[in-house]
């Protein structure tokens, strides 16, 4: 486990964790229609939207956690981009920074970005489904690279469980009719997912981290 | 220094990998490499790729590994081939072919192949060493993560070679790694004999229930940019199994790059049909998204179809996004009847139609057909065989990354068996087609090193000859034929040496000395001293052999001196040869002088 020590302030960490279930919402959303090849339904439009909204909530969260200020003002003027200046004194948000650069990591291998911030309403479902491959499979690769997922339950979901007292209540969430006696007998409704390693890319470099950091550069073609 | 730890490098056509034998079972390392501007991590695997970026391309140090302290002027692994697949003039690719080109000189500045930055150009040697230096600092860089700090002088590195590589693309690869800073000792491997090791040490002590005396195994290796065949001989002596690498395939360069952009060639053309037509970006991702479907289809034999998509460049995604599938039945008839097509014993693959003029680069194959490849190899008498007769193998060990597909295995062994129904091929259980090379090299090394496990005997893979000019009376418009005589048999030993008894020869001291040699896969049978008349037509010309005598104390300034030629193949797997003095222990070494035609 090769996590960069993070400042330990607990709104970013929880800031990070919604940051990754709200990943994890979205491919579950997103990965059963890619599996059966079946389009998108509604409800899973629904529960992409739902993923989308926890994401952008936990992005907000790490603005305020890593305070990075509003985003510039866009330039009316096009053309000419000026070479840029000497950084000035900027906020060290390292764990902010090791979050976009994960980000960055979802865009350039799965358009992750993109997705998100165009407009869906557009497009037909067809036309989401085309491009929901795209992510699925770049993001796929991403997030098994660097955390494996696999399922936290030992057995599959809706088969029967039974807990026995002192169970590990982080790893499994008992909702129901929960009256405190133990053992535990239940049915499986979602198996869990956790990470199997954690290996994520660094940051590396002199650059400091700026205020509203670039997740994925420009491309201009010459 | 007493070596503790043996470090296993599979330097790659298109990948590199790297693992290490110390206490426990050899393991996989994972290769530090920079991903990306500012962003550096792990991955299995390292992209035997190297891009160089224009000043200010990339903000400063923001490509710099972890381990340098200034800013290089290059960057390399999969970062350098994911953004040099866009700027293919800045991007050296496949040095290791590059090495064994007969036409070139592999340390003349010629990479990026084409490219018209000549400010920037490297030899396939200066990227091999690059390569080497990057994966010996990631190993150091790994160890320190662990708290480790090993001296450099405690590990033995085993480096990886195609077993066609020739005489000098080995001492390439040997200079090379001594110049990255790997030191002296490095001990070269033939990629087949260290997948080999690897499944040695995957099954343990059963491996003698999976071969029998007397058995032949085809090493099958296809990786993503070369197809290596080895065949390693069973036999018994007192009792133990003993084995021994008998034949070894030439540089054919075709493999699983090949596959799929075939299949994204096809695809290309469904989209063509659909209206779509593709640029070169989109062309790239099309590649990688047809070999996650030929993965996925095989993995998942119950799977009629993949759907493919492809977004456009810009970052609107539903409205630029084409789509089409890969259907089972295509998959089947590009890879496995394309390049392992059921084709006869007898069917030799095309050679490339030879035109006046011939554009220089990779020699890539003219054919496709892995299965004629195959058939050819196998034609080919291997030592010992009766002349004539080719020798069917009777167990397969596949390597690569395209067996890990079961239909691809499958189709191979199906046609061993159309080739020899009486005795058709099994396969060796166990094998791990994707990371072996670099785990049998570890293990190999690891062998060498206590003495204990079983080793594989490899002689020399090839026959070598030293040119001589005929004496004749000269005739106008007449060149006299090349006689070669030889000095290395195919198959002699490591570690043993080979003396030119009956033939002394006359070294003139005080001037430079030049001798032509040969080498040759195909004759099996010559024994030392064997002349071949017409060498220039029998053999390859491999490279020059020089040397410059001083003068020799109490013979004045230009002496003749009676010399007989040595050669020997030395434990690290090259070749010395060395002119000795009849009269003295004096002896001159002879240099491999790289082909520059």
């Amino acid at each position: 486990m090769r996590m960069q020590p993070s400042t330990p302030t607990a709104l970013r960490r929880s800031a990070g964790l919604i940051f990754l279930l709200s990943l994890g919402v979205l491919a579950a959303a997103v990965l059963p229609g890619i599996y059966t090849g079946v389009g998108l339904d509604a409800w899973s439009l629904l529960r992409i939207l739902l993923g989308i909204g926890i994401l952008l909530a936990s992005l907000w969260l790490f603005s305020i956690a890593g305070k990075i200020g509003n985003a510039q003002p866009a330039p009316t003027a096009p053309a000419q981009v000026a070479p840029a200046a000497p950084p000035a004194a900027a906020a060290k948000n390292q764990s902010g920074a090791e979050a976009v650069l994960f980000l960055s990591l979802l865009q350039e291998k799965g358009r992750f970005v993109d997705f998100l911030m165009e407009d869906v309403s557009a497009y037909s479902n067809e036309q989401v489904g085309a491009a929901a491959r795209v992510v699925h499979q770049g993001c796929r690769e991403v997030v098994n690279e660097a955390f494996s997922p696999g399922p936290v339950s030992p057995v599959p979901e809706s088969s029967a469980i039974t807990l026995e007292a002192g169970y590990d209540a982080g790893e499994f969430r008992v909702v129901g009719k929960v009256d405190g006696a133990s053992p535990l007998n239940g049915k499986v409704v979602h198996k869990g997912w956790r990470a199997n390693h954690i290996k994520l890319p660094r940051r590396q470099g002199n650059g400091d981290v700026t205020p509203n950091p670039v997740i994925v550069p420009a491309e201009i073609t010459v | 220094m007493e070596k503790t730890q043996v470090l296993g490098i599979d330097l790659g056509t298109s990948n590199c990998a790297m693992a290490l034998a110390d206490k426990g079972p050899a393991r996989m390392l994972e290769i530090t490499q920079v991903l990306g501007p500012n962003r550096v991590g792990e991955k299995n695997t390292f992209a035997s790729a190297l891009y160089f970026p224009t000043p200010g391309q990339f903000p400063p140090h923001s490509l710099r590994p972890p381990w340098l302290e200034v800013e290089p002027t290059h960057v390399a692994g999969d970062f350098a081939r994911e953004i040099g697949s866009q700027v293919p003039d800045r991007l050296v690719t496949s040095a290791k072919s590059w090495l064994s080109h007969r036409l070139i000189d592999p340390t003349q500045p010629l990479l990026p192949w084409g490219s018209t930055h000549s400010d920037r150009k490297l030899s396939p040697f200066e990227a091999s060493r690059l390569y080497l230096e990057h994966l010996k600092q990631a190993y150091l860089s790994e160890r320190a993560r662990n708290g480790e700090n090993p001296a450099w002088d405690s590990v033995q590195t085993v480096l990886t070679i195609p077993a066609s590589f020739d005489e000098v693309a080995r001492k390439i690869t040997a200079q090379a790694a001594e110049a990255a800073g790997l030191g002296s000792q490095v001990v070269l491997l033939e990629e087949p004999q260290a997948a080999f090791y690897a499944w040695l040490d995957t099954v343990g002590p059963a491996w003698r229930e999976q071969v029998r005396p007397g058995d032949t195994v085809l090493v099958c290796d296809v990786g993503g940019g070369t197809t290596d065949f080895s065949l390693i001989s069973v036999s018994e002596k007192g009792g133990d199994l003993e084995l021994e690498r008998v034949s070894v395939g030439r540089h054919i360069l075709l493999g699983g790059d090949n596959m799929d952009l075939a299949l994204a060639y096809t695809l290309r053309a469904q989209l063509d049909e659909a209206g779509h037509s593709l640029d070169d970006w989109q062309f790239q991702v099309l590649v990688h998204a047809a070999r996650s479907a030929k993965e996925n289809l095989f993995e998942n034999p119950g799977m009629p179809e993949v759907p493919i998509s492809v977004p456009s460049r810009g970052s609107g995604l539903f409205a630029g996004t084409v789509a089409t599938t890969l259907p089972r039945n295509l998959l089947e008839t590009v890879v496995i009847d394309g390049f392992f097509a059921l084709t006869r014993f007898d069917e030799m693959p095309a050679e490339r139609s030879s035109v006046g003029l011939t554009e220089l680069g990779l020699p890539y194959e003219a054919d496709a057909v892995i299965s004629k490849h195959l058939a050819a190899f196998l034609r080919r008498t291997p030592a010992g065989a009766k002349p004539g007769a080719a020798v069917l193998p009777d167990a397969v060990l596949f390597n690569g990354g395209v067996f890990r597909s079961e239909a691809l295995r499958a189709r191979v062994l199906e046609l061993l068996r159309a080739w020899n129904p009486e005795k058709p091929a099994r396969e060796l259980a166990g094998g791990d087609p994707d990371l072996a090379v670099a785990r049998g090299a570890a293990v190999y090394g690891r062998t060498k090193i206590s003495g204990k496990g079983p080793r594989i005997r490899a002689g020399a893979s090839r026959s070598y000859y030293i040119g001589l000019d005929t004496a004749m009376p000269a005739i106008p418009g007449y060149r006299p034929p090349v006689k070669a005589l030889c000095v290395v048999p195919q198959g002699m030993e490591e570690g043993s040496e080979a003396i030119l008894q009956d033939k002394e020869f006359g070294l003139m001291t005080g001037v430079p000395v030049t001798f032509r040699f040969f080498s040759s896969a195909v004759r099996t049978r010559d024994a030392i001293g064997t002349v071949v008349a017409n060498a220039e037509k029998e053999l390859e010309e491999t490279s020059k052999l020089e040397m410059e005598v001083p003068q020799v104390e109490g013979l004045g300034d230009s002496a003749l001196v009676p010399v007989q030629l040595h050669a020997r193949l030395s434990e690290l797997g090259t070749l010395e040869l060395w002119l000795q003095r009849v009269e003295s222990d004096q002896r001159w070494e002879l240099h491999f002088n790289v082909r520059t035609e």
